[in-house]
């Protein structure tokens, strides 16, 4: 039985978000980027950590795979050095990404693996009902901080591009088609790029109103490869603007540890060890 | 003819390399030999140590006291003179111990060796050169011999080579030629370090990824990886910790790559997490753990066992994993292939122990027939239509996998508790038939695996009522002191396990039965594999630790053997 090219999402999985969770707009951008794409299902590979969104790639008919908390890059890293013709998404949330994950990250920035990872960043622990993390805003309310968040927030931007990222984009699922052009261009840029996901917790901690209030997209004097001008997006508090901040092309990791060496016999190199 | 002479003296001195071009020396005169080093934890000073074991029958150890003691200078005499033999003789550096240094051993020669690098070839770094021409005359090695390793180790560094050839030949004629030339026949034998073994072992099985993170003693496996790795168009990762290493090495095995991390303590314990996902998620990886001393940091340099429990229980939840110890160089050759093969047979994480002294020992072996390697492959799902189970309940516990790239083959691997299909599900009865699945593996490799003659090296002597169980890298000391034991019409039985989980269970009551008092020599504290024994068979085997950072000598367990032969 073949299956239908246009049709990347699993209808048997139900996901079990709560109504108004942002995750909704990702899946759907997800699955639209796939199809603007038209990429082949066996060569998609949706790694996934812990939290709301660890069941992801469940939602899809592609090859998938769940890992544990904090861990998506190391997993992704490893796929994709070894097989780069693969397309690997990477699905994690804040806390994830950027608390028990945030080791990996600077250092999967450096060396540019073939990955799109989409942070989507709802600025809570929701799944573990709750409790702040690096992106909850100072003073935030929860049942772990009855006196408010007494840490400041980790600015993801600003951090992943003097992590050296090589395409940082954001987006937001209240404009699930800008979402899905901006993951399908993530998805095609060769190296590693962020897609920071503004994403409303309805449970846990509501930013919609703020967010459809307060979103524009980046107007298109914008040029993605000047790093100071995507600084200063990264910066701008008055609007939040989305879209592609920045852009830069060079080598991956993958064709980095490629490079043209002898071929080796394994009987001819055992006998030099007499 | 049995030797054991040690090189001594400051890290930066060129102790190694003398050390390592005479072990190949000898080798190649058909002699057996077993070396052994240890180093301190900083890269230049403090002392340093290199021993060669000599034997015209057998060298399964590193030697007990000393014939000879080479010391490059008067720190390593001091510290060194107390392993000689009361018969035991001095090499010194004339230059770098003084004439009236006391006591000076009454059998002592050598030469002013510093003087004569710096005059004669204007560098004394070449001093290492000319003290291995000294003592490859000193005990009889033939110097064309010597002149052929250095040459093929230096040949590419045309500059180097010279020189250390002319020292080469310093050396030889500063000798006194008490010795007779001992007859060289020619040697097919490869001579390998530990960890140079288990690297071509990998290379051999069909490893094309390996990830670590750098960490002393296992920072030789991932050299020898970085320089053997690419000519066989695999790819090396040095990951951010050992956590991220790891979880490359499980990415890259579960889009089909064979893959490979090593350790020590310190990262072996932050791989735990992992451990568990591969088992968990049901994906083949191999794991080296070469054990260090000590919990915490503790003895970066030396060695131990105490690594066992471990890798055996180590992590959260009922997590299947298989557990090698290789019992000298060309075992770590052939456990390490296991290794692979078991990892892509029963899709779990394969954990191979080493230690620091197994490391860095050498050896010498017989050519790898690579044709007679039996090499495993994971058993690959023939998928048809779209109801592919990854993780299908089979009679075996095994479950066809497909590979990312298969069409048709889609799944997600799952670290939730899941269905056939991978499909998240914490029912009572799924967590229970799936956990029952993932151990029905290790049932079935217990049972595949029953009376392999890797799982157990054995000398049982039917008159014994002693029997000596070990495991890994005791081998040789302990082969040595039952060897000892015979010749003193001892008689004692002797079995080193290899295969420690699943244990092979058969074989080792096989040897219990036989005997009616059991010790378990081990190099750790808490008696690891003697509580194993004790849970396992129920019996009450009498523990032989040592918790020195250092291994045992034959003599240290030929004593314990005849102490308790004689109660």
């Amino acid at each position: 039985m073949s299956i239908d090219t246009h049709e990347y999402r699993e209808k048997d999985y139900l996901p079990t978000w709560c109504p108004g969770c942002g995750d909704y707009g990702v899946l759907k951008a997800v699955d639209m980027a796939f199809q603007e794409l038209g990429l082949s299902h066996e060569q998609i590979i949706i790694v996934a950590g812990i939290g709301c969104n660890g069941r992801f790639p469940h939602n899809f008919k592609t090859y998938g795979f769940h890992t544990l908390h904090g861990r998506v890059l190391p997993v992704a890293q490893g796929i994709n050095i070894t097989k780069p013709e693969l397309h690997v998404i990477g699905i994690a949330g804040d806390g994830d990404a950027f608390a028990i994950g945030g080791g990996h990250f600077l250092h999967a920035a450096r060396r540019n693996p073939d990955i799109t990872f989409i942070v989507i960043d709802n600025g809570i622990y929701a799944q573990t009902k709750g409790q702040p993390s690096p992106t909850t805003p100072l003073g935030y309310r929860t049942d772990a901080t009855p006196s408010g968040n007494p840490e400041d927030p980790l600015d993801i931007d600003q951090y992943a591009l003097s992590c050296g990222i090589s395409f940082l984009g954001r987006g937001f699922p209240g404009r699930p088609n800008h979402l899905a052009h901006l993951i399908a261009e993530g998805i095609a840029h060769k190296g590693f790029s962020l897609i920071h996901v503004l994403n409303p917790c309805p449970t846990y901690h509501d930013t919609w109103n703020d967010y459809m209030d307060d979103i524009v997209e980046i107007g298109s004097d914008h040029d993605p490869s000047n790093y100071e001008a995507a600084l200063r997006i990264a910066r701008t508090k008055e609007k939040i603007m989305i879209g592609t901040l920045f852009k830069q092309d060079r080598p991956t990791i993958a064709e980095r540890l490629r490079v043209p060496t002898p071929k080796l016999d394994l009987g001819q190199l055992l006998k030099t060890y007499r | 003819m049995d030797l054991t002479i040690r090189l001594a003296g400051e890290a930066g001195d060129g102790v190694v390399l003398a050390g390592n071009v005479l072990t190949c020396a000898v080798s190649r005169m058909g002699l057996s030999i077993f070396s052994f080093r240890t180093f301190p934890p900083s890269v230049r000073g403090g002392s340093c140590m290199y021993q060669l074991r000599i034997s015209d029958s057998h060298a399964y150890s590193q030697g007990d006291l000393l014939d000879l003691l080479v010391a490059f200078d008067t720190d390593a005499l001091s510290m060194h003179s107390k392993d000689l033999r009361p018969e035991g003789e001095v090499i010194i550096d004339q230059d770098r111990t003084p004439k009236d240094h006391t006591p000076l051993p009454r059998r002592c020669t050598g030469a002013p060796f510093t003087k004569i690098a710096k005059d004669d070839l204007r560098s004394t770094k070449v001093r290492n050169m000319i003290i291995s021409g000294y003592v490859a005359a000193h005990i009889g090695v033939e110097e064309s011999i010597l002149v052929d390793v250095v040459t093929e180790k230096l040949g590419s560094r045309k500059d180097l080579l010279q020189k250390n050839l002319s020292a080469i030949g310093i050396g030889y004629k500063l000798a006194p030629k008490a010795v007779t030339p001992t007859r060289p026949k020619n040697s097919d034998k490869i001579v390998l370090s530990g960890h140079e073994a288990v690297v071509l072992g990998a290379i051999a099985a069909g490893c094309r990824f390996y990830a670590g993170y750098p960490i002393t003693p296992a920072g030789d496996i991932i050299e020898e990886m970085a320089a053997v790795l690419p000519g066989f168009g695999g790819t090396l990762f040095q990951g951010e910790d050992e956590i991220a290493s790891l979880g490359a090495a499980i990415g890259a095995s579960f889009a089909g790559t064979k893959s490979m991390t090593a350790t020590s303590g310190p990262g072996f314990s932050l791989m735990t997490e992992m451990i568990g996902m591969a088992s968990m998620a049901e994906i083949p990886v191999v794991i080296v753990d070469a054990q260090r001393g000590g919990p915490s940091t503790g003895l970066p340099t030396k060695t131990e066992q105490s690594d066992l429990n471990h890798a055996l229980y180590g992590g959260h939840g009922d997590a299947p994993r298989i557990v090698l110890a290789p019992g000298n160089v060309e075992d770590c050759f052939y456990q390490t292939v296991r290794a692979f093969n078991l990892a892509e047979r029963y899709q779990l994480p394969v954990i191979v122990l080493t230690d620091q002294a197994m490391a860095s020992q050498m050896e010498a072996m017989p050519l790898p027939v690579l044709e007679k390697l039996k090499i495993l492959d994971r058993r690959r799902a023939e998928i048809a239509g779209n109801n592919y189970r990854r993780y299908a309940v089979t009679s075996d516990g095994i479950s066809p996998v497909s590979i990312p790239g298969d069409p048709n083959g889609q799944y997600v691997a799952e670290t939730v508790e899941h269905d056939e299909k991978g499909q998240p599900n914490v029912n009572p009865d799924v967590h229970s038939e799936m956990t029952a699945k993932r151990f029905r593996k290790l049932e079935t490799a217990a049972a595949e695996l029953a009376n392999d003659p890797l799982n157990v090296m054995e000398l049982s002597d039917p008159q014994a009522d002693l029997g000596v169980i070990g495991w890994g890298s005791t081998q040789g000391a302990i082969h040595e002191a039952v060897l000892r034991a015979k010749e003193k019409s001892i008689p004692v039985s002797w079995l080193q396990c290899k295969l420690m989980n699943p244990l092979p269970k058969e074989q080792i009551s096989k040897f219990i039965e036989g005997v009616r008092v059991l010790l378990v020599p081990e190099l750790n504290y808490t008696s690891q594999f003697a509580n194993v024994l004790r849970a396992a068979f129920r019996i009450e085997p009498i523990p032989f630790g040592k918790s020195e950072g250092l291994p045992f000598t034959a003599g240290e367990i030929f004593r314990k053997i005849e102490g308790l032969a004689s109660k």
